[in-house]
Protein backbone atom coordinates (compact mmCIF):
# COMPACT_ATOMS: atom_id res chain seq x y z
CA UNK A 1 0.00 0.00 0.00
CA UNK A 2 1.54 2.92 -0.91
CA UNK A 3 1.45 6.66 0.96
CA UNK A 4 0.01 8.69 -1.71
CA UNK A 5 -0.66 11.90 0.65
CA UNK A 6 1.25 14.74 0.60
CA UNK A 7 -0.02 18.05 2.63
CA UNK A 8 -1.12 20.26 -0.11
CA UNK A 9 -3.44 17.26 -1.80
CA UNK A 10 -4.60 16.55 1.49
CA UNK A 11 -5.71 20.13 2.12
CA UNK A 12 -7.41 20.04 -1.24
CA UNK A 13 -9.02 16.43 -0.60
CA UNK A 14 -10.35 18.48 3.07
CA UNK A 15 -11.67 20.78 1.02
CA UNK A 16 -13.20 18.19 -1.20
CA UNK A 17 -14.67 16.32 1.74
CA UNK A 18 -16.27 19.37 3.15
CA UNK A 19 -18.42 20.75 0.09
CA UNK A 20 -19.39 16.80 0.28
CA UNK A 21 -20.73 17.29 3.56
CA UNK A 22 -22.57 20.52 2.68
CA UNK A 23 -24.35 18.96 0.28
CA UNK A 24 -25.83 16.28 2.22
CA UNK A 25 -26.64 18.95 4.97
CA UNK A 26 -28.78 20.54 2.15
CA UNK A 27 -30.00 16.85 0.84
CA UNK A 28 -30.95 15.63 3.99
CA UNK A 29 -30.76 17.60 7.03
CA UNK A 30 -31.84 21.12 5.87
CA UNK A 31 -35.49 19.61 4.86
CA UNK A 32 -35.86 17.07 7.73
CA UNK A 33 -34.53 20.30 10.06
CA UNK A 34 -36.84 22.83 8.07
CA UNK A 35 -40.07 20.31 8.78
CA UNK A 36 -39.35 19.84 12.32
CA UNK A 37 -38.76 24.12 12.93
CA UNK A 38 -42.11 24.01 10.73
CA UNK A 39 -44.01 21.51 12.58
CA UNK A 40 -42.49 23.51 16.39
CA UNK A 41 -43.94 27.19 15.02
CA UNK A 42 -47.44 25.76 13.24
CA UNK A 43 -47.58 22.96 15.40
CA UNK A 44 -50.21 21.53 13.16
CA UNK A 45 -49.17 20.82 9.39
CA UNK A 46 -51.02 23.48 7.38
CA UNK A 47 -51.38 24.30 3.61
CA UNK A 48 -48.95 27.06 4.18
CA UNK A 49 -46.16 24.84 5.76
CA UNK A 50 -46.41 22.19 3.33
CA UNK A 51 -45.90 24.53 0.45
CA UNK A 52 -43.31 26.22 2.29
CA UNK A 53 -41.68 22.93 3.49
CA UNK A 54 -42.02 21.87 -0.76
CA UNK A 55 -40.95 25.20 -2.19
CA UNK A 56 -38.05 25.28 -0.33
CA UNK A 57 -36.87 21.73 -0.28
CA UNK A 58 -37.16 21.66 -4.38
CA UNK A 59 -34.78 24.71 -4.00
CA UNK A 60 -32.42 23.16 -1.57
CA UNK A 61 -32.03 19.45 -2.39
CA UNK A 62 -30.98 19.78 -6.47
CA UNK A 63 -28.29 22.62 -4.66
CA UNK A 64 -26.70 19.68 -2.58
CA UNK A 65 -26.81 17.31 -5.32
CA UNK A 66 -24.84 20.14 -7.09
CA UNK A 67 -22.70 20.62 -4.77
CA UNK A 68 -22.18 16.51 -4.29
CA UNK A 69 -21.33 16.55 -7.99
CA UNK A 70 -18.72 19.92 -7.28
CA UNK A 71 -16.93 17.86 -4.56
CA UNK A 72 -16.65 15.07 -6.32
CA UNK A 73 -14.59 17.32 -8.93
CA UNK A 74 -12.57 18.47 -6.42
CA UNK A 75 -11.55 14.89 -5.53
CA UNK A 76 -10.71 14.04 -9.04
CA UNK A 77 -8.73 18.06 -9.50
CA UNK A 78 -11.52 19.13 -11.92
CA UNK A 79 -10.56 22.50 -12.98
CA UNK A 80 -14.29 23.94 -13.89
CA UNK A 81 -16.08 22.55 -11.05
CA UNK A 82 -13.39 23.46 -8.63
CA UNK A 83 -13.94 27.19 -9.79
CA UNK A 84 -17.54 26.35 -9.45
CA UNK A 85 -17.59 25.09 -5.99
CA UNK A 86 -15.43 28.38 -5.17
CA UNK A 87 -18.02 30.12 -6.30
CA UNK A 88 -20.77 28.75 -4.51
CA UNK A 89 -18.68 28.53 -1.36
CA UNK A 90 -18.37 32.64 -1.59
CA UNK A 91 -21.76 33.16 -2.21
CA UNK A 92 -22.79 30.79 0.93
CA UNK A 93 -20.21 32.23 2.84
CA UNK A 94 -21.58 35.55 2.56
CA UNK A 95 -24.84 34.42 3.28
CA UNK A 96 -24.71 32.36 6.59
CA UNK A 97 -20.94 32.51 7.70
CA UNK A 98 -20.46 35.92 8.42
CA UNK A 99 -23.11 37.97 7.81
CA UNK A 100 -25.28 36.64 11.18
CA UNK A 101 -21.75 35.55 12.91
CA UNK A 102 -22.41 37.12 16.49
CA UNK A 103 -18.72 38.81 16.74
CA UNK A 104 -20.24 41.03 13.89
CA UNK A 105 -23.03 41.78 15.43
CA UNK A 106 -21.37 43.07 18.48
CA UNK A 107 -18.92 45.08 16.38
CA UNK A 108 -21.93 47.04 15.51
CA UNK A 109 -21.07 46.62 11.72
CA UNK A 110 -23.44 47.46 8.68
CA UNK A 111 -25.12 44.59 6.78
CA UNK A 112 -23.02 45.82 4.05
CA UNK A 113 -20.07 45.98 6.01
CA UNK A 114 -20.04 42.35 6.86
CA UNK A 115 -21.16 41.39 3.97
CA UNK A 116 -18.39 43.03 2.51
CA UNK A 117 -16.01 41.42 5.46
CA UNK A 118 -17.57 37.55 4.48
CA UNK A 119 -16.71 38.07 0.57
CA UNK A 120 -12.97 39.44 1.33
CA UNK A 121 -12.42 36.57 3.44
CA UNK A 122 -13.78 34.16 0.95
CA UNK A 123 -12.43 35.64 -1.85
CA UNK A 124 -9.30 35.19 -0.04
CA UNK A 125 -10.42 31.41 0.81
CA UNK A 126 -11.14 30.62 -2.52
CA UNK A 127 -7.83 32.46 -4.15
CA UNK A 128 -6.02 29.53 -1.83
CA UNK A 129 -8.35 26.45 -2.55
CA UNK A 130 -7.46 27.52 -6.29
CA UNK A 131 -4.00 27.79 -5.59
CA UNK A 132 -3.98 24.86 -3.37
CA UNK A 133 -5.58 22.35 -6.53
CA UNK A 134 -2.64 24.32 -9.08
CA UNK A 135 -0.08 22.82 -6.35
CA UNK A 136 -1.51 19.43 -6.03
CA UNK A 137 -2.11 18.87 -9.36
CA UNK A 138 1.73 19.80 -10.18
CA UNK A 139 2.84 18.20 -7.62
CA UNK A 140 1.03 14.80 -9.00
CA UNK A 141 2.66 15.12 -12.23
CA UNK B 1 4.50 -10.57 49.68
CA UNK B 2 5.13 -6.80 49.26
CA UNK B 3 8.10 -7.31 46.11
CA UNK B 4 5.10 -9.62 44.57
CA UNK B 5 3.05 -6.35 44.54
CA UNK B 6 5.45 -4.05 44.23
CA UNK B 7 6.71 -5.95 40.71
CA UNK B 8 3.04 -6.46 39.80
CA UNK B 9 2.89 -2.78 40.46
CA UNK B 10 6.18 -2.36 37.88
CA UNK B 11 5.17 -4.44 35.35
CA UNK B 12 2.26 -2.91 35.27
CA UNK B 13 3.51 0.46 34.94
CA UNK B 14 5.90 -0.42 32.25
CA UNK B 15 2.89 -1.85 29.76
CA UNK B 16 0.83 1.44 30.59
CA UNK B 17 4.10 3.65 29.67
CA UNK B 18 4.46 1.25 26.41
CA UNK B 19 1.26 1.74 25.95
CA UNK B 20 1.43 5.71 26.11
CA UNK B 21 4.50 5.97 24.35
CA UNK B 22 2.87 4.19 21.62
CA UNK B 23 -0.51 6.65 21.78
CA UNK B 24 1.40 9.59 21.80
CA UNK B 25 3.68 8.45 18.94
CA UNK B 26 0.26 7.28 16.89
CA UNK B 27 -0.77 10.79 17.46
CA UNK B 28 1.80 12.56 16.21
CA UNK B 29 2.28 10.36 13.24
CA UNK B 30 -1.37 8.09 12.43
CA UNK B 31 -0.65 7.64 8.83
CA UNK B 32 2.13 5.04 9.86
CA UNK B 33 0.42 4.00 13.10
CA UNK B 34 -2.64 3.03 10.39
CA UNK B 35 -0.43 1.73 8.04
CA UNK B 36 1.09 -0.57 10.69
CA UNK B 37 -2.14 -1.49 12.23
CA UNK B 38 -3.12 -2.60 9.52
CA UNK B 39 0.01 -4.98 8.62
CA UNK B 40 -1.17 -6.41 11.23
CA UNK B 41 -2.08 -10.16 9.63
CA UNK B 42 -4.13 -11.62 12.53
CA UNK B 43 -7.10 -10.03 12.71
CA UNK B 44 -7.68 -10.41 16.11
CA UNK B 45 -4.39 -8.87 16.91
CA UNK B 46 -5.35 -6.37 14.76
CA UNK B 47 -8.34 -5.45 17.45
CA UNK B 48 -6.53 -5.92 20.33
CA UNK B 49 -4.01 -2.79 18.98
CA UNK B 50 -6.50 -1.01 18.11
CA UNK B 51 -8.47 -1.20 21.14
CA UNK B 52 -5.21 -0.37 23.29
CA UNK B 53 -4.87 2.30 21.76
CA UNK B 54 -8.22 3.52 22.20
CA UNK B 55 -8.36 2.76 26.06
CA UNK B 56 -4.69 5.07 26.53
CA UNK B 57 -6.27 7.59 24.60
CA UNK B 58 -9.73 7.67 26.34
CA UNK B 59 -7.16 7.45 29.98
CA UNK B 60 -5.53 10.89 28.49
CA UNK B 61 -9.02 12.63 27.64
CA UNK B 62 -10.11 11.60 30.77
CA UNK B 63 -7.11 13.17 32.74
CA UNK B 64 -8.06 15.82 30.50
CA UNK B 65 -11.51 16.50 31.86
CA UNK B 66 -10.77 15.51 35.40
CA UNK B 67 -10.75 18.90 36.84
CA UNK B 68 -14.11 19.51 35.04
CA UNK B 69 -15.76 16.74 36.34
CA UNK B 70 -14.45 17.28 40.17
CA UNK B 71 -15.48 20.84 40.20
CA UNK B 72 -18.93 19.35 39.43
CA UNK B 73 -18.69 16.74 42.13
CA UNK B 74 -17.18 13.51 39.71
CA UNK B 75 -13.81 12.40 41.46
CA UNK B 76 -11.71 9.88 40.09
CA UNK B 77 -12.53 7.47 42.48
CA UNK B 78 -16.41 7.01 40.96
CA UNK B 79 -16.08 3.58 38.94
CA UNK B 80 -20.01 3.50 38.96
CA UNK B 81 -19.46 6.94 36.84
CA UNK B 82 -16.53 5.87 34.65
CA UNK B 83 -17.37 2.81 33.87
CA UNK B 84 -20.38 3.28 31.75
CA UNK B 85 -19.18 6.06 30.18
CA UNK B 86 -16.09 4.46 28.73
CA UNK B 87 -18.37 1.33 28.09
CA UNK B 88 -21.10 4.13 25.94
CA UNK B 89 -17.73 5.42 23.84
CA UNK B 90 -16.09 2.34 23.10
CA UNK B 91 -19.76 1.28 21.77
CA UNK B 92 -20.19 4.41 20.00
CA UNK B 93 -16.75 4.26 18.53
CA UNK B 94 -17.96 0.37 17.14
CA UNK B 95 -21.14 2.15 15.76
CA UNK B 96 -19.25 4.66 14.36
CA UNK B 97 -16.88 2.04 12.89
CA UNK B 98 -19.99 -0.05 11.77
CA UNK B 99 -21.51 2.77 9.59
CA UNK B 100 -18.07 3.34 8.29
CA UNK B 101 -18.05 -0.20 7.15
CA UNK B 102 -21.55 -0.43 5.90
CA UNK B 103 -21.47 3.06 4.04
CA UNK B 104 -18.26 1.18 2.19
CA UNK B 105 -20.36 -1.80 1.42
CA UNK B 106 -23.06 0.49 0.17
CA UNK B 107 -20.55 2.22 -2.41
CA UNK B 108 -19.24 -1.28 -2.67
CA UNK B 109 -15.98 -1.11 -1.42
CA UNK B 110 -15.44 -5.10 0.65
CA UNK B 111 -13.51 -3.82 3.53
CA UNK B 112 -13.10 -5.70 6.62
CA UNK B 113 -14.44 -4.49 10.11
CA UNK B 114 -11.38 -4.79 11.22
CA UNK B 115 -9.47 -2.50 8.86
CA UNK B 116 -12.40 0.17 9.46
CA UNK B 117 -12.01 -0.12 12.92
CA UNK B 118 -8.10 0.94 13.11
CA UNK B 119 -8.51 3.28 9.91
CA UNK B 120 -11.23 5.16 12.54
CA UNK B 121 -9.29 5.03 15.11
CA UNK B 122 -5.69 5.99 13.86
CA UNK B 123 -7.47 8.88 12.61
CA UNK B 124 -10.28 10.01 14.67
CA UNK B 125 -10.58 8.44 18.47
CA UNK B 126 -6.87 8.83 19.13
CA UNK B 127 -6.97 12.47 19.12
CA UNK B 128 -10.10 12.24 21.61
CA UNK B 129 -8.09 14.09 24.50
CA UNK B 130 -7.99 17.23 21.42
CA UNK B 131 -11.43 17.06 21.19
CA UNK B 132 -12.02 17.03 24.75
CA UNK B 133 -9.46 19.96 24.77
CA UNK B 134 -11.14 21.98 22.12
CA UNK B 135 -14.79 20.88 23.68
CA UNK B 136 -13.72 22.65 27.33
CA UNK B 137 -15.68 25.61 27.03
CA UNK B 138 -18.85 23.73 25.25
CA UNK B 139 -18.72 21.02 27.95
CA UNK B 140 -17.82 24.03 31.19
CA UNK B 141 -21.49 25.56 29.60
CA UNK B 142 -23.36 22.04 29.05
CA UNK B 143 -22.80 20.72 32.62
CA UNK B 144 -23.74 23.83 34.37
CA UNK B 145 -26.99 23.68 32.81
CA UNK B 146 -27.12 19.93 33.35
CA UNK B 147 -26.26 20.87 36.88
CA UNK B 148 -29.42 23.39 36.99
CA UNK B 149 -31.61 20.66 35.52
CA UNK B 150 -31.18 18.68 38.00
CA UNK B 151 -30.92 20.99 40.93
CA UNK B 152 -34.69 21.93 39.59
CA UNK B 153 -36.03 18.70 38.77
CA UNK B 154 -37.15 19.05 34.88
CA UNK B 155 -38.13 16.22 33.51
CA UNK B 156 -36.79 15.40 30.15
CA UNK B 157 -39.02 18.06 27.75
CA UNK B 158 -38.60 21.14 30.00
CA UNK B 159 -35.02 19.92 30.39
CA UNK B 160 -35.09 20.56 26.24
CA UNK B 161 -36.56 23.72 26.49
CA UNK B 162 -34.41 25.04 29.47
CA UNK B 163 -31.14 24.01 26.93
CA UNK B 164 -32.81 26.20 24.12
CA UNK B 165 -33.60 29.03 26.29
CA UNK B 166 -29.93 29.10 27.52
CA UNK B 167 -28.78 28.89 24.38
CA UNK B 168 -30.87 31.86 22.99
CA UNK B 169 -30.03 34.19 26.46
CA UNK B 170 -26.03 32.81 25.56
CA UNK B 171 -26.38 34.12 21.89
CA UNK B 172 -27.96 37.50 22.85
CA UNK B 173 -25.01 38.54 26.25
CA UNK B 174 -22.03 36.48 24.22
CA UNK B 175 -19.23 36.15 27.22
CA UNK B 176 -15.66 34.06 26.21
CA UNK B 177 -17.33 31.36 27.23
CA UNK B 178 -19.68 31.25 24.05
CA UNK B 179 -16.65 32.72 22.22
CA UNK B 180 -14.30 30.01 23.19
CA UNK B 181 -16.97 27.76 22.27
CA UNK B 182 -17.59 29.22 18.49
CA UNK B 183 -13.91 29.39 18.66
CA UNK B 184 -13.32 25.29 19.06
CA UNK B 185 -16.37 24.41 16.66
CA UNK B 186 -14.47 26.68 13.79
CA UNK B 187 -10.98 24.67 14.47
CA UNK B 188 -12.55 21.28 15.12
CA UNK B 189 -14.64 21.73 11.17
CA UNK B 190 -11.48 21.58 9.39
CA UNK B 191 -9.78 19.03 11.68
CA UNK B 192 -12.89 16.56 10.79
CA UNK B 193 -12.74 17.37 7.51
CA UNK B 194 -8.50 16.83 7.13
CA UNK B 195 -9.55 13.52 9.44
CA UNK B 196 -12.23 12.31 6.87
CA UNK B 197 -9.97 12.83 3.96
CA UNK B 198 -7.13 10.72 5.24
CA UNK B 199 -9.54 7.94 6.26
CA UNK B 200 -10.94 8.11 2.64
CA UNK B 201 -7.54 8.26 1.25
CA UNK B 202 -6.24 5.07 2.60
CA UNK B 203 -9.51 3.14 1.97
CA UNK B 204 -8.83 3.81 -1.19
CA UNK B 205 -5.05 3.10 -1.33
CA UNK B 206 -5.47 -0.13 0.55
CA UNK B 207 -8.71 -1.59 -1.64
CA UNK B 208 -7.28 -0.13 -4.76
CA UNK B 209 -10.70 1.94 -4.99
CA UNK B 210 -11.57 4.58 -7.05
CA UNK B 211 -10.84 7.81 -4.83
CA UNK B 212 -14.21 9.27 -5.45
CA UNK B 213 -16.35 6.27 -4.64
CA UNK B 214 -13.99 6.00 -1.05
CA UNK B 215 -14.70 9.69 -0.57
CA UNK B 216 -18.29 9.91 -1.07
CA UNK B 217 -19.05 6.49 1.18
CA UNK B 218 -16.69 8.30 4.10
CA UNK B 219 -19.05 11.87 3.85
CA UNK B 220 -22.10 9.65 3.49
CA UNK B 221 -21.00 7.21 6.50
CA UNK B 222 -19.88 10.95 8.16
CA UNK B 223 -23.12 13.07 7.59
CA UNK B 224 -25.83 10.63 7.58
CA UNK B 225 -25.39 7.61 9.41
CA UNK B 226 -22.50 8.86 12.34
CA UNK B 227 -24.80 11.12 13.54
CA UNK B 228 -27.13 8.75 14.19
CA UNK B 229 -24.85 6.51 16.65
CA UNK B 230 -23.22 9.42 18.29
CA UNK B 231 -26.78 11.44 19.03
CA UNK B 232 -27.74 7.72 21.31
CA UNK B 233 -24.29 7.27 22.43
CA UNK B 234 -24.32 11.42 23.66
CA UNK B 235 -27.84 11.56 25.44
CA UNK B 236 -26.79 8.34 27.11
CA UNK B 237 -23.42 9.59 28.31
CA UNK B 238 -25.79 13.06 28.98
CA UNK B 239 -28.30 10.78 30.82
CA UNK B 240 -25.00 8.89 33.24
CA UNK B 241 -23.39 12.58 33.71
CA UNK B 242 -26.76 13.92 34.56
CA UNK B 243 -27.54 11.36 37.57
CA UNK B 244 -23.92 11.96 39.14
CA UNK B 245 -23.18 15.59 38.59
CA UNK B 246 -23.56 17.90 41.48
CA UNK B 247 -26.51 20.37 41.49
CA UNK B 248 -24.48 22.92 42.68
CA UNK B 249 -22.20 23.36 39.60
CA UNK B 250 -25.09 25.46 38.34
CA UNK B 251 -23.33 28.33 39.75
CA UNK B 252 -20.69 28.22 36.76
CA UNK B 253 -24.15 29.81 34.73
CA UNK B 254 -23.96 33.27 33.83
CA UNK B 255 -26.42 35.40 36.16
Amino acid sequence: MKNSTNLVSLAVDSVGIFVGMLGWMFMVWGPLILALALCYLAKTPTATSNVLLIFVSMVIIPFGLLLKWLSNGIIKRGWVRIILSASVLILLGIRLGFAYSPIGIRGGQSPFERHLMGIELLSAAAVVILGLTRAARCSGE
Amino acid sequence: MSSEVFEGLKSALDGFGTLLVEWFLAALNPVRKCHSLLAIKSEAERIRKTLNLWAVSFLVSLTVFLPLYVYYGIGLSSLEFHLPVFLFLTLGIIGCGFCLWLSLRIYGIHATFSDVMAIYTAYVMCYQPLLNLFSYFVYFRFFGVLAAVKAQGLDLSQAAHYFHVQSISLAKSPDFIYFGSRLSSWILLPLGCVSSALMAGTVAGRYSAPREKSFSAVVFATMILVPLVVVIQGMLVAFTEYVFISAKGSAALPH
